[in-house]
């Protein structure tokens, strides 16, 4: 009697000292995955694709809770203010590093002090995009052409501060260019101002440019990586157009809050490299045009956390964005 | 053209027994959600998407798409027995459905909406079938200046919702507006009116507006007179709308229809437009306007069928441009691309099976929901004996519930308290709710169409004028107002709105 007791208050004592999580148990219930943006988007689709490999490999279900607001900032808060046990994830991407240079003062919460990286499983591309009928053949002309417009023309951005606008200033910044941005929220609303031209250009996700472009709606002129599109060959990468620097692939991985056992996001990390290489994720994922990220460590990811948020803050205050 | 023969496809694809049952299994589902307060289409599709996953294609978005369209079906339920709408489209359908439940004509009110919604559904099924194409290029035709026009347009005519003084409905309509302003600034990223309250970011959410206006003060008023309780109306005659009340429905629902089909079409707001604007036709071409607002059955059936036609035809530009209407279209974008099917103009030629077979599912499944509907009057009508010491706790634990589903946002709750006492103070001071709600859910929308006009022109108001289309609209719209304003003048007021002051 007296064991148990003095063996349950051990465990206890024990217990609190290493957090609520043990390592070695777990997981040992639902691991609950936060996607920060309204559902339906990219990022969920291969989330999903992924969790339902992680599941079987962590031998606990995996749910995707989808809590948007505040450009990502009240589901990512509610995983910075969640138990560090392994059973809250945060599903990172781009605007996840925007943020800080955006709200410098405002943001409740630090990506790098807040959180831990775990990995990157993929990764997305945008397509600079004109409406069928703007006289343009490729990027050389878009530029001379937007030069002799004078100031007149626009270009939608899927919300202040999105990756698409941020990326446009980008390309406004490195082609010294002038264009107005329009606001849409979210992409899709944007497209149908872009297919009857009202605005001028648009960073269009490559999960829509694509049916469009091959529907002869709209024309690619460029798209921003260092590798073509395999939907569309045809179109030349930035690199080649000649802008290097506009290579800015978007990226879906996992943070956990800060303080997580080391030893849970091992275990985490070794899961993902293994379901990234599978070939029914790779082509599952290609089918909503994101590519498997090769396989990476913590620190891996971590870099290139950093390395975002040193190039958004570069951009945003070169563009004199900052909302504080 | 073989749209006989793309029909004939569809119905083969449709008419798999698989298909039928996922059909069924959507319109079900979508009915349920659609009745439980608050429970939205849009948090019942995003918790079914990962089922969608190992369907096939057009399996997956028949099931969706009849969650879709059954919630519009079901949303009319509550509007009417309770005056609790689900969203802001069976808000107008609550104006009169209501009013004639309390008369205890609940049935009758029912059977209109489910048999407009029937034959609203069926011709935009067709309207789709044949005009797909063609109407994508009208939907391209709509900028913001267009939008902007068609929004004030459709403000303007919905002075005629309210029943009283038209100075209170102004007043409503502007403070509606108003509550839609707090929130992130879309052009700059500033917050508005937020007062510090990091929740309230991405504004008041409408469906804890709705909910608490009409369901929660509802309840109150019905709470502070033990004597006069409504809620529960005792004595029902007949449970299916009479020969009378189809005759005057005929007109209403045709006209709903067409109205319906064409707003539908716009994916920048169309179909929410849709109901309201059918309530204000219907109401300028009654022969005694007086009757709405008092259990009109027009009032019912001419929204209801506006309401099922847009929400058939706002597929067009979801299935032939990617552009998603509301939250539970781009859900359904969504389920495509897991599919690995993007959603664009190579959809038909690519897919006709999914196409077609999604356009036939539509008719069946709208033929599904009238007969499942119309067998569950009798019981929905019912449920208005249960005492109200169990009724009142239900609606309220069912309002909190799916008001809190749909963002998982205990702030909700609040707002759905605060205008659950906002909403009767402002029915005891003889205030109308509906076009609140109405300034609400079109004021934002007004205003980010107004200004992205702003930001294409320059800050050009005359681009609102040299665009045909919109500068048609404004014409509307100023002679609609001056109707509106002449028997004002003429001291014959009362021809279009009731004086009750």
């Amino acid at each position: 009697m007296l064991k148990t007791i003095l063996a349950a208050t051990s465990g206890l004592v024990l217990a609190m000292i290493a957090g609520s999580a043990s390592a070695q148990s777990w997981p040992d219930r639902q691991i609950r995955m936060i996607i920060p943006f309204p559902p339906g988007g990219q990022q969920e689709v291969a989330s999903r694709i992924l969790v339902e490999k992680l599941s079987a490999e962590l031998g606990q279900p995996i749910i995707i809770d989808s809590r948007p607001g505040a450009d990502g900032n009240v589901g990512t808060e509610a995983v910075a203010k969640s138990a560090p046990d392994g059973n809250t994830w945060l599903g990172s991407s781009v605007p996840f590093t925007t943020q800080v240079a955006l709200h410098p003062k405002s943001l409740r919460y630090s990506p790098t002090k807040d959180f831990v990286p775990v990995a990157t499983f993929g990764t997305t591309t945008f397509m600079f995009t004109v409406p069928a009928e703007l006289p343009v053949k490729d990027l050389k002309e878009f530029i001379a052409y937007i030069k002799a417009q004078k100031g007149k023309a626009s270009y939608a951005g899927s919300g202040r501060g999105s990756v698409v606008h941020l990326a446009t200033e980008k390309f406004k910044q490195s082609a010294g260019l002038e264009m107005e941005m329009i606001p849409y929220a979210g992409q899709p609303p944007a497209i149908s101002d872009l297919l009857a031209g009202r605005v001028q250009f648009m960073a269009l996700g490559s999960v829509f440019a694509a049916p469009l472009v091959k529907a002869g709606k709209l024309k690619a002129l460029a798209v921003m990586d260092t590798r073509r599109n395999a939907e569309l060959p045809d179109v030349p990468t930035v690199v080649e157009a000649g802008y290097p620097d506009l290579a800015l692939k978007s990226f879906f991985g996992i943070h956990v809050p800060k303080g997580t056992p080391e030893a849970v996001i091992q275990r985490i990390n070794a899961a993902v490299n293994k379901a990234i290489v599978m070939p029914d994720v790779a082509e599952r994922f290609a089918k909503s045009n994101v590519d498997a990220a090769e396989p990476n460590t913590p620190q891996q990811y971590g870099a290139l956390i950093e390395q975002q948020i040193a190039l958004w803050a570069g951009i945003v205050k070169a563009a004199g964005i900052e909302t504080d | 053209m073989d749209l006989l023969g793309h029909l004939l496809l569809g119905l083969q694809v449709a008419i798999s027994p698989n298909n039928l049952l996922f059909c069924f299994i959507g319109a079900l589902l979508g009915t349920l959600v659609g009745v439980l307060p608050g429970i939205g289409p849009a948090a019942t599709v995003a918790l079914l998407l990962p089922i969608t996953f190992t369907m096939a294609p057009e399996t997956s978005l028949i099931m969706l798409a009849g969650i879709y369209y059954g919630a519009q079906y079901g949303g009319s339920t509550t509007a009417i027995l309770i005056n609790l709408p689900g969203e802001a489209s069976s808000a107008v359908t609550a104006i009169d459905g209501y009013q004639m439940a309390r008369q205890g004509r609940a049935g009758a009110a029912l059977g209109i909406a489910a048999i407009g919604s029937f034959i609203a559904g069926s011709v935009a099924t067709l309207v789709i079938a044949w005009f797909a194409e063609p109407m994508t290029t009208v939907a391209l035709k709509f900028g913001p200046a267009e939008y902007f026009s068609l929004i004030l347009l459709g403000l303007v005519a919905s002075i005629a919702l309210a029943h009283g003084s038209v100075l209170k409905a102004l007043a409503m309509i502007v403070f509606g507006m108003l509550l839609g302003l707090v929130g992130t600034d879309v052009n700059s990223g500033q917050l508005r009116y937020t007062f510090g309250v990091g929740e309230l970011a991405d504004g008041l959410g409408i469906v804890a507006i709705a909910v608490g206006v009409f369901g929660v003060a509802e309840i109150f008023r019905n709470l502070e007179d033990e004597q006069e309780r409504e809620i529960g109306v005792k004595t029902v005659s007949g449970l299916m709308p009479s020969a009378a009340d189809l005759r005057a429905s005929a007109a209403p629902i045709a006209r709903g229809t067409v109205i319906g089909s064409v707003l539908g079409v716009l994916p920048g707001g169309g179909a929410l437009l849709a109901s309201f604007a059918s309530y204000a036709v219907e109401k300028k071409l009654a022969k005694d306007p007086s009757r709405f607002g008092k259990g009109a059955i027009e009032g019912v059936a001419g929204p209801e069928s506006a309401n099922n036609a847009g929400a058939q035809t706002s597929f067009i530009p979801m299935l032939t441009l990617g552009l998603p209407a509301n939250a539970v279209m781009a859900l359904m974008v969504g389920a495509m691309t897991i599919q690995g099917i993007a959603p664009g103009p190579s959809v038909i030629t690519d897919k006709p099976e999914l196409f077609w077979g999604l356009i036939v599912s539509m008719w069946l499944g709208n033929l599904m929901l009238v007969l499942l509907n119309l067998p569950l009057i009798g019981i929905w009508v019912r449920l208005l004996s249960v005492p109200y010491y169990i009724l009142f706790p239900g609606i309220i634990a069912f309002s909190a519930i799916g008001v809190y589903s749909v963002a998982s946002n205990v702030f909700d709750l609040y707002t759905l308290a605060a205008f659950g006492l906002v909403g009767y103070l402002f029915v005891k001071l003889g205030f109308e709710l509906t076009p609140l709600l109405l300034g609400f859910v079109l004021g934002p929308m007004m205003e980010t169409y107004l200004r992205r006009a702003m930001v294409l022109s320059r800050g050009d108001p005359a681009y609102l004028i040299t665009q045909p289309l919109s500068a048609a609209l404004l014409a509307a719209t100023a002679g609609l107002l001056c109707l509106l304003l002449l028997p004002s003048v003429t001291r014959k007021r009362s021809e279009v709105f009731i004086e009750e002051d």
